[in-house]
């Protein structure tokens, strides 16, 4: 079975064309994002959740919050797992089945961006250190994979913390009907970047990512501290080109965060 | 007794009509009762008798003698595997993809090319022909759009598409798998590109030809 | 807790009235055909594959396309979070979503291919099976898919001693019974069709013709998604 996502030869010279002469098939500058589209609180029955789209690509995040045990190593922090899920709904390429690499690795540099930044303060959802702490479970559900589910993912996640709302535990443990807040305390955003022959784009579509030599994930935090970085694909980067992307996800990060700030309304003045 | 206006859109399951019809596509007959079966724009013919339902999406169906434009996805064995926007993939046998007798697949084809070709048999699997004046193309731009479509860029006896390559200048194949290979000035690619997109979409609207003539034609200085 | 006084149920409704409905064609850009619906607190996509070649091989029918159906529930579409991946529950919905549809699909139109139909509950609160259904019927019309109805499904039950349509959550819960179907529109056949809990074959008769009022009802919601999407474009 030959079900791998393959680009025409046509197209494929055609995107490294446009790239040489410095523009996109979809009329994008190379450091320009598609449209952004941030619907927070759409799942009632979870504590917190983002429909995110980039483009036609769409990621919805829910958060889902519950208590147990904390891990032996950290018995004053909250446990925090992220998971992914390539549904075949989003994608023709897409099989049913416990998670691939892809999905794997999708969920681990999201999760990645938001313990180092970090997102959350783990230690203010501790009830008793060492035996209960708050659980909380990022997952993230692709609706419609056209490209880069890094960054949407990042943003759906990140933007449906920021919506979470957990109910204020009594001294037992049991939940009171007091609502409070995720503490949130950062909010990191990551920027994806693929090399095409000689020039690196922001964002990359799907057509864009069939193409690509080597793609780079920048995360970074609000005071422009990068937190997390991922390289993909088979080809290399110097490092300036690096500095290079780690620059422009500063820069554009910092949009993004404002648009994530102000959709959940915490925009600081 | 025809219940749907002409060029009306239909979804499966309407009643489209009752009595004597003569049934060509999109829709089934239950007694005296036709049925539609797809999505599609309605096209009535009271003193023909006849009913056509065009789907405005759907699979290519291959048949024999159809033009089509598919892309290499696999090669083996003397043979390559071609999608052509189908439930089933062309087989293009390398004695019937060039006129050199000694010819090997893997020096003809690779894998992504695009290749122009002729449906030749469709009974155990579809079979392609691509020897000249069809083959590999090269080059260019490519777009696909429904197969159902394609009868409305090539228009009535050739009139849509020819308007395009006038005003265009551009070199284009049509297959009627959905598939068009356009070849020309960057910018005027683009604009060919532009006037399928816009039957692709509205092509279910009348007036469609002077639209897209306007668009030509301002467009061409 | 009373379920329904004065012919009024719990969530204010009348016996014979649905919860709201919403549906959406053609919503997703990588599916051949997709729909999204909105019903009550459920919140559901259906995205459908195909027809195309079918791997393994000898899967294939020579006389007819095969439909493989997929529901899954998002971990955070439930109050409880939900562990990813298909449990006994879904596994047997998928199984009777595809013998529901299987019936109204043209599948000997594409013998020896696949049909791919995977349908996503983002939010769940009672009824995401005929939800499910009645969304996957919309995406297989947008894909193009030759079929000879579309198909509503629509659940009618047995709260409070009386029989009531479109069960909520606490009417599935603490009602008596509940009875899920899909029907055919064109000949009112009945192609889903399961039941739990308690009832005479008086009630079953009345529950079954007061789902099929329901089913007529949705199958004008997914006559209209199915034209306003081409309407968009269209000046006349």
């Amino acid at each position: 079975m030959t079900e791998i996502d393959l680009i025409s030869n046509i197209e494929k010279d055609y995107i490294l064309n446009l790239a040489k002469k410095g523009e996109r098939e979809d009329g994008r500058d190379f450091d320009e994002h598609r449209k952004l589209i941030l619907e927070p609180d759409l799942i009632k029955k979870a504590e917190g959740s983002c429909l995110v789209s980039l483009g036609e690509t769409k990621v919805l995040a829910g958060i889902k919050v519950d208590k147990g045990e904390p891990y032996p190593d950290t018995p004053d922090q909250a446990v925090m797992t992220t998971n992914a899920e390539l549904v075949p709904l989003a994608s023709p390429f897409f099989e049913s089945g416990p998670p691939d690499e892809d999905s794997i690795e999708l969920a681990r540099v999201v999760d990645r961006g938001i313990r180092e930044a970090p997102a959350l303060d783990m230690s203010s959802l501790v009830v008793r250190e060492g035996e209960l702490v708050r659980v909380i479970f990022i997952d993230l559900h692709i609706l419609d994979s056209d490209g880069n589910l890094f960054d949407a993912s990042n943003i759906a996640a990140v933007t449906a913390l920021h919506t979470t709302k957990i109910p204020v535990l009594d001294d037992e443990g049991n939940p009171t009907e007091d609502m409070i807040p995720l503490p949130v305390i950062k909010t990191p955003v990551s920027c994806t970047f693929a090399k095409i022959g000689d020039n690196i784009v922001v964002d990359p579509s799907l057509n864009e990512e069939r193409v690509l030599d080597a793609r780079l994930t920048v995360t970074t935090e609000d005071n422009g501290y990068v937190c997390a970085m991922q390289k993909g694909g088979n080809s290399e980067f110097t490092v300036d080109e690096i500095m290079d992307c780690i620059k422009k996800s500063i820069k554009i990060g910092k949009e993004i965060r404002k648009t994530i700030l102000k959709t959940t309304g915490k925009q600081k003045v | 007794m025809i219940y749907v206006k002409d060029r009306k859109i239909v979804v499966p399951g309407e009643l489209v009509a009752t009595g004597n019809f003569r049934v060509y596509s999109g829709a089934e007959k239950e007694g005296k009762n036709i049925y539609s079966t797809v999505v599609g724009i309605v096209y009535t013919d009271p003193e023909k008798k006849s009913i056509k339902i065009v789907p405005l999406k759907g699979k290519y169906v291959p048949r024999i003698g159809d033009s089509v434009i598919g892309m290499v996805e696999e090669l083996a064995l003397k043979k390559a595997i071609v999608d052509i926007n189908s439930p089933y993939k062309g087989i293009l046998d390398v004695r019937d993809a060039s006129m050199n007798r000694n010819a090997e697949i893997n020096r003809l084809f690779s894998v992504g090319d695009i290749v122009y070709a002729k449906v030749m048999s469709v009974s155990d699997s579809v079979v392609l022909y691509a020897k000249p004046p069809y083959g590999k193309l090269r080059e260019g731009r490519i777009i696909t759009i429904p197969s159902t479509k394609i009868p409305r860029v090539i228009g009535k006896k050739g009139s849509m598409i020819s308007l395009i390559k006038k005003y265009t200048e551009c070199r284009i194949y049509v297959g009627q798998n959905g598939t068009i290979w356009i070849k020309g000035k960057s910018e005027k690619e683009d604009l060919a590109i532009k006037a399928i997109e816009i039957i692709n979409s509205e092509s279910h609207l009348s007036g469609l030809t002077d639209k897209i003539m306007r668009l030509l034609e301002e467009k061409v200085i | 807790m009373e379920l329904i006084k004065d012919g009024i149920r719990i969530d204010g409704r009348k016996k014979d009235e649905l919860r709201e409905i919403k549906i959406k064609a053609g919503v997703l850009k990588r599916a051949d055909g997709s729909a999204y619906v909105e019903w009550g607190m459920n919140k559901v996509y259906a995205a459908v594959y195909g027809p195309r070649e079918l791997y393994p091989r000898f899967l294939r029918r020579y006389d007819k396309a095969i439909l493989q159906c997929r529901y899954n529930m998002a971990s955070f579409s439930v109050e409880e979070r939900k562990r990813p991946g298909p449990d006994r529950r879904s596994v047997e919905i998928s199984k009777v979503t595809r013998s529901a549809l299987e019936p109204v699909v043209l599948t000997e139109n594409f013998p020896e291919s696949v049909i791919n139909v995977n349908i996503e509950i983002v939010q769940a609160e009672a009824g995401t099976r005929c939800a499910g259904i009645t969304a996957a019927s919309v995406a297989l019309a947008d894909a193009g898919i030759p079929m000879r109805d579309l198909l509503p499904a629509c659940a009618a039950g047995k709260v409070g001693g009386e029989i009531v349509l479109d069960l909520c959550k606490e009417e599935d819960n603490f009602g008596e019974s509940d009875l899920p179907i899909a029907m055919v529109p064109r000949t009112g056949g009945i192609t889903l069709l399961q039941m739990d809990g308690l009832m005479t074959e008086e009630e079953i008769e009345e529950a079954l013709n007061l789902a099929k009022k329901g089913c007529k009802i949705i199958y004008e919601k997914q006559k209209e998604a199915l034209k306003q999407k081409y309407r968009g474009n269209n000046n006349d």
